[in-house]
């Protein structure tokens, strides 16, 4: 359990604005800004922000879909960013993805049988009568009829076409996965099914899992560390249990308590962050959360709190938490 | 007890498709009160939206078909108006809508101004800077930073929780008093969620509007209602006080619905006991529309089970009434 199959370190990704009439890069959008994290085998990162905070350009960064400006990404003792194509290729078996939207991320004009048999494809050269005994049992693992090789994804609901998409990112066997708001579109006892469906592939297959999502409570229920990130910068990461119960950074507070549950009497109880996300282009000097900050002081504009490490292992970026 | 300021009766609605008709809504009895929020629940296809389009009179016939029943706005059927009578009177004036997707009900190349303007006009016959004050007062209501700047913008400049702050200033710009709100938070962020829910409240608290509030949120709905309806399969299934049903819920599908919501790592969904499999929409024959995801079917569940008082203004269409665990 101790070593990681996953290190990150310093990654940066920045995207250049084009202006004028020659094009010429005047700005960059910096969506990944120096995020260092650890991910050891067969644990669940949960990665929580507000929209705009770069989630999806980390994951991105992670499988080597977009090529970062700086930093390092170790999986498996390999850095995925010296790697040559080939080598590359091979690595993709183990790092598989699943996408937030099973409306779109599934091709309506093919059969779930190359839906799910089209990584094969790719990756091994399987006999089609193997590939498809291999489809009927990956159906059978996520709770669909072995019927529904022969079926098209709109003949799906939306829980059932996420169940597709699962199938699809682990025909392989990868070794790490990752869910990009697999539960977003979904309702909620849909979402409770595939949470548990996939909380028993875990232990099934002994998978690690990178998830993201905006809801706060099915990261807490499902992850075993979590990372806030705020601008493209991490603020809080650490033991999920420990920071959900005792969060340290002003706006990991803030961000949890923003959501009203069952036991919320009236909605004007819940605290709200004044303001809105700041641009990603001219981020705020100092601590970015600085502006909207309830706890913020002097020193917050002009500096960037460096992160540190508090006794309870957790990473923190802010001038003002006690130990 | 005053009469009620807006009630259902036995509304029946049919789709009609290749399998023939379907029932998706049969409510026998919905009463909201002036000033109240009341809370719809249900899945994805239990008939919320539908039930929305019906008050509007704007559900698309055919497939979709009014078999029976009414809907009074103060003692008027709504279902008995002409095209022209409700386009008038009713929608903009009297009732009026968020809707659920703030990317998408804006008019992309129309001003958020014009947009507002536009409204005005349709309604009150209003004009040139009459129209622009009018725009300008209620964009201020809806608390958007830098009012007159707003007004010039179009919608893609905005971000999604200035835009649901458009939506909703166009719901109220012509005086409703009833608003229906459906699943108006859905695709925004925590953080802009609670922003949102606080002004439809507050602008509730000033302005004295009723609202019918949607979503398969019950968190949202316990922050937000004074009642609740939780909607299954079209009929519902239990009402009462938000707290009567969401503290104390008597159906098996409310208390499976509250259950799924994920908690915390050492609370444990047990899903295997609680939820079946949903097997789509079904025909209605003559046994609990529950019938076969609950989890304790017994032969009494066979008979067709109606809504029924188990104290106060708690309804529930169980036999069992809350002892579902013997």
């Amino acid at each position: 359990m101790t070593e990681p199959i996953l290190e990150i370190t310093n990654l940066k990704k920045y995207y250049p604005v084009k202006k004028g009439f020659f094009s010429r890069v005047s700005e960059y959008v910096k969506a990944v800004d120096g995020v260092s994290l650890s991910i050891e085998k067969e644990e669940i990162l949960g990665i929580v922000g507000e929209s705009g905070c770069g989630k999806t350009t980390l994951v991105n960064t992670i499988l080597n879909l977009i090529e970062p400006n700086g930093g390092k990404v170790i999986f498996n003792n390999k850095d995925l960013f010296s790697l040559k194509k080939k080598e590359m290729r091979e690595i993709r078996k183990d790092i598989q993805i699943v996408f937030q939207d099973p409306f779109w991320s599934l091709n309506p004009r093919m059969l779930l049988k190359d839906i799910i048999g089209e990584p094969l494809d790719v990756q091994t050269n399987l006999k089609s009568s193997k590939k498809l005994e291999k489809v009927k049992e990956m159906l059978k693992m996520v709770g669909l009829p072995e019927e529904s090789a022969f079926k098209y994804p709109h003949e799906f609901s939306g829980g059932q076409r996420q169940r597709i998409a699962i199938a699809r990112a682990l025909v392989l066997m990868p070794k790490l996965v990752v869910l990009d708001e697999p539960t977003s579109s979904i309702d909620v006892i849909s979402q409770a099914q595939i949470l548990d469906l996939l909380l028993n592939l875990k232990k099934k297959f002994n998978l690690t899992f990178i998830l993201i999502s905006h809801d706060l409570s099915v990261v807490h229920y499902f992850s075993d560390k979590i990372a806030v990130m705020y601008l493209g910068k991490l603020v809080e990461y650490g033991e999920s249990q420990m920071i959900f119960n005792n969060p340290k950074h002003p706006y990991t507070k803030a961000l949890f308590a923003a959501i009203p549950d069952i036991n919320t009497e009236d909605i004007q109880n819940i605290m709200t962050l004044e303001g809105r996300v700041p641009s990603a282009i001219n981020p705020p000097k100092g601590c970015r959360f600085h502006p909207r900050c309830p706890m913020a002081q002097e020193i917050c504009g002009k500096e960037e709190p460096p992160a540190i490490r508090l006794n309870d292992k957790r990473i923190i970026a802010c001038y003002f938490v006690q130990e | 007890m005053t009469k009620p300021y807006f009630k259902i009766k036995d509304l029946k609605v049919n789709f009609n498709s290749y399998d023939g008709k379907k029932c998706v809504l049969d409510i026998s009895d919905l009463e909201i009160n002036r000033g109240e929020t009341y809370g719809v629940i249900g899945e994805s296809g239990s008939g919320k939206t539908v039930l929305a389009l019906c008050i509007l009179n704007l559900l698309k016939m055919p497939p979709g078909e009014i078999e029976s029943g009414e809907i009074l706005l103060e003692g008027e059927n709504i279902l008995n108006k002409s095209k022209r009578e409700l386009q008038k009177e009713i929608r903009g004036k009297k009732i009026s809508m968020i809707f659920q997707d703030p990317m998408s009900t804006l008019n992309p190349v129309m001003t958020v101004g014009s947009q507002l303007e536009c409204v005005l006009y349709e309604n009150h016959e209003l004009e040139g800077k009459e129209a622009r004050e009018e725009a300008l007062k209620i964009i201020k209501k809806v608390k958007l930073a830098d009012p007159e700047r707003v007004l010039k913008n179009y919608p893609h400049e905005l971000s999604g929780g200035q835009r649901q702050r458009i939506i909703i200033a166009l719901a109220l710009i012509c005086g409703a008093q009833f608003i229906i709100a459906d699943e108006p938070t859905r695709n925004l962020d925590v953080t802009i969620q609670a922003g949102i829910l606080k002004l439809i409240k507050n602008l509730q608290k000033t302005m004295g509007v009723t609202v019918l509030f949607i979503s398969n949120n019950p968190g949202l709905v316990s922050a937000m209602c004074d009642k609740t309806a939780i909607l299954y399969k079209g009929h519902i299934v239990e009402k009462g006080t938000t707290n009567e049903v969401l503290k104390i819920p008597k159906h098996p599908y409310t208390y499976a619905l509250l259950n799924a919501i994920p908690k915390s790592k050492d609370h444990e969904i047990d899903l295997s006991e609680i939820i079946p499999a949903n097997d789509g929409i079904t025909t209605i024959d003559d046994g609990c529309i529950y019938f076969n995801r609950c989890f304790n079917q017994t032969e009494e569940c066979k008979v067709k089970q109606n809504l029924r008082n188990i104290g106060g203004t708690h309804y529930v269409s169980c036999h069992r009434g809350g002892n579902f665990n013997d």
